[in-house]
């Protein structure tokens, strides 16, 4: 599935990105095709499955894939959907993709991403700040609250062996439970008989005005650009691909383990606690239950569709909110549930990575045949 | 019912929990053994909780059309092992990610059985029901204090599976599969140089973990409750994952950890209902906290198979 110039070079472990410096001949037009084009494949075969799926539970594929693309692009509503959801989730991915690139699977985003919103509105629920401080102040705050969380996984991870997959995990079902407690108790709107807690007030993001979408995917725009330039151009992220590659180099002469680690692990959680912040002050005004709303678990699938860079990323959470936001108006049209679009984008995955190891399996044994 | 702080020191008390604890743990046991089958060959198998809603969501879906609790526990096992299969294809023959294909196969199972109960049993407003295995009480030792409910009065479906759990253990001690699976964790090397197939190994013992852990889930859905929701799971197969570090990959130490975070759900279950100053959403986060700080406890000096998780190529490939 890629290109014949541009054959990989056997490595044996198959990282899950492989946006790697190397330069083919033909520049970097046929390396973004070599790129995306067993990406694209990939999707369409999951599409497809996902068109079985929708004629067994009787309706017409195409008109719901219509329905789907055109509410999402379109419509303004879906428009503006489409790009306030894309905010959240491409920072959770870029975060994310950082620890999948340095093989730190961080899972519960969706802890830190909530911590990050409850540590925000613990102080802007109860203050009436000026716009821009209240916004500076939203977003140090879910960095700060979503870097905490994500400390806890990090210290069981560093200090005690924790498996990391597990840690994160856990703790984010232990933030959901405290989530609802905050929102009923220490934090409820005493005006308010629902458990949730005073709206954010000044900290609400404003809009853009022709885009008729909140600010948040500006954040999402800049943290895009400046993580991009720190992996590509810094020492950081040399160390963040390094380990990924071979950890056990990057401790001998880099850095050590624990401070990779627990680093990697609370950047990310700092990008998903800003995602927090962006979620409550974007859409949703208040903390509650609704909070946890899923975002941490749908930007997995964002990160690796992105294949964990930053761009990739940005694209990913653009196409795979864009699909959500179509589904739900799919689902108010035909009734059919937006959980088949979520089974559908983990579909994707599997079919990408699958693709992925098939083109390499095809490389290799091409590279024998020359070789012999 | 609220519980009085005076009701927790009776022995009736306790004995409830632990007949629930035991109750809640057999799910949650099978699907872990399942998974330490699986991961002692060398294949780290993330997808268990979706492996297991899918098992639950088969069970159910056989068990609802054929009337048959029994059919549904086997209709579990099979949609367990098809996933397996699958994933196993993917992580063995292709090598795979195997974190990116478990996370991927957790997540599509959790929405793919959701959007399948929302189309198929979605249409009425209460949620369609199978009857529940009767219990077996066994006589005389029902009475024995404690463990007496906890274990001699469960229902059919409870004792096969516990049966199923310790003929398997005792298997394993045993057999000369667990030599090869354990060779093809630990060296897949040697395992090979000594002339078995590491990849068949691992396929087999990533089929049959995932067909226990489909099996988990039957039991869940089918053995105990009687529906089926989205997300029955609740992710129980991610705390079966976390059971088999703390059980060291071994059976036994497995089961004990399995009885013990099913017994403290069920006390989550209860202390929800205490008149207490402790909020009520701590003791639902409790199993995980207690999990956590388990792991945290025990993982010092935990060797996990050496070669969990890499994909193995032969030379000669």
């Amino acid at each position: 599935m890629s290109t014949d110039t541009d054959t990989v070079v056997s490595a044996p472990e198959p990282a899950p990105d492989s946006t790697s410096a190397s330069s083919s001949p033909d520049g970097r037009w046929s390396q973004f095709v070599a790129a995306a084009g067993p990406v694209l494949l990939a999707i369409l075969a999951a599409l497809a499955i996902g068109a079985v799926l929708i004629a067994w539970a009787g309706e017409n594929p195409l008109s719901v894939y219509w329905t789907v693309f055109q509410q999402s692009m379109f419509e303004r509503t879906g428009w503006r959907d489409t790009l306030s959801r894309a905010a959240p989730l491409t920072l959770i991915g870029i975060g994310l993709g950082i620890g999948f690139r340095s093989s730190i699977w961080n899972i519960g985003a969706e802890g830190q991403m909530v911590a990050g919103a409850v540590a925000a509105i613990s102080v802007l629920g109860v203050t009436d700040l000026p716009v821009p401080l209240a916004i500076t102040v939203g977003l140090i705050l879910g960095a700060i609250g979503g870097t905490l969380w994500a400390s806890i996984a990090g210290l069981l991870i560093t200090r005690y062996g924790v498996n990391d997959v597990i840690a994160t995990l856990l703790l984010a079902f232990t933030a959901v439970p405290l989530l609802n407690w905050v929102a009923r108790d220490p934090l409820q709107d005493p005006e308010s008989f629902l458990p949730q807690t005073r709206i954010v007030g000044s900290g609400e993001l404003p809009d853009i005005p022709w885009l008729d979408t909140h600010i948040g995917i500006i954040f999402a725009l800049v943290a895009v650009a400046g993580m991009a330039w720190l992996m590509r151009a810094t020492r950081f992220g040399f160390i963040v691909r390094a380990h990924g590659a071979n950890r056990e180099a990057v401790y001998a002469n880099e850095s050590r383990r624990r401070v990779v680690t627990f680093g990697i692990l609370a950047l990310s959680g700092a990008f998903a606690g800003v995602a927090g912040y962006v979620v409550l002050a974007g859409e949703q005004i208040r903390v509650s239950g609704g909070t946890a709303a899923g975002f941490g678990f749908t930007a997995i699938i964002v990160a690796i569709v992105g294949r964990n860079s930053p761009i990739g990323v940005l694209v990913s959470a653009v196409g795979l909110s864009a699909m959500l936001v179509g589904a739900e108006a799919a689902q108010r049209e035909t009734g059919l549930p937006v959980s088949l679009m979520q089974a559908i984008q983990a579909l994707m995955v599997i079919c990408i990575v699958g693709g992925n190891a098939l083109a390499e399996r095809r490389d290799r044994s091409k590279q024998k045949r020359l070789a012999t | 019912m609220i519980l009085a702080q005076s009701d927790i020191v009776t022995l009736a008390f306790w004995t409830a929990v632990l007949a629930s604890g035991v109750r809640l743990s057999i799910s949650v046991a099978t699907a872990a053994i399942g998974e330490m089958i699986t991961e002692r060959s060398g294949v780290l198998n993330l997808g268990l909780e979706g492996t297991m809603i899918i098992g639950a969501f088969a069970a159910f879906a056989t068990a609802f059309e054929t009337g048959s609790v029994w059919i549904g526990l086997v209709g579990g096992v099979v949609a367990g092992a098809v996933v397996g299969l699958v994933f196993a294809a993917l992580v063995v023959l292709l090598a795979v990610d195997q974190v990116v294909a478990g996370l991927s196969v957790t997540l599509f199972g959790v929405a793919f059985t959701s959007f399948l109960n929302t189309e198929i049993y979605g249409g009425s407003p209460l949620p369609p029901r199978v009857p529940t295995p009767d219990t077996l009480a066994i006589p005389l030792l029902k009475k024995l204090p404690l463990v007496g409910e906890a274990f001699f009065q469960q229902n059919q479906v409870a004792y096969v599976s516990v049966i199923l759990i310790v003929v398997l253990a005792l298997w394993l001690r045993r057999s000369y599969s667990t030599l090869v699976i354990d060779a093809s964790g630990e060296s897949p090397t040697a395992a090979d140089a000594a002339g078995h197939s590491v990849a068949l190994t691992r396929i087999l013992a990533t089929t049959a973990g995932a067909g226990l852990a489909g099996l988990g889930g039957a039991i869940l859905v089918v053995g105990q409750l009687g529906f089926f929701n989205s997300n029955i799971t609740a992710g129980r197969g991610w705390v079966a994952l976390a059971l088999v570090i703390f059980g060291r990959w071994k059976p036994a130490l497995i089961a004990a950890g399995a009885v013990l975070f099913g017994t403290l759900d069920a006390l989550q279950f209860r202390f929800q209902t205490l008149d207490s100053a402790v909020p009520f959403e701590f003791f639902i986060a409790l199993p995980f906290i207690v999990t956590l700080v388990a792991l945290a406890v025990g993982s010092s000096g935990v060797r996990s198979p050496s070669a969990l998780g890499q994909p193995f190529r032969r030379a000669t490939e």
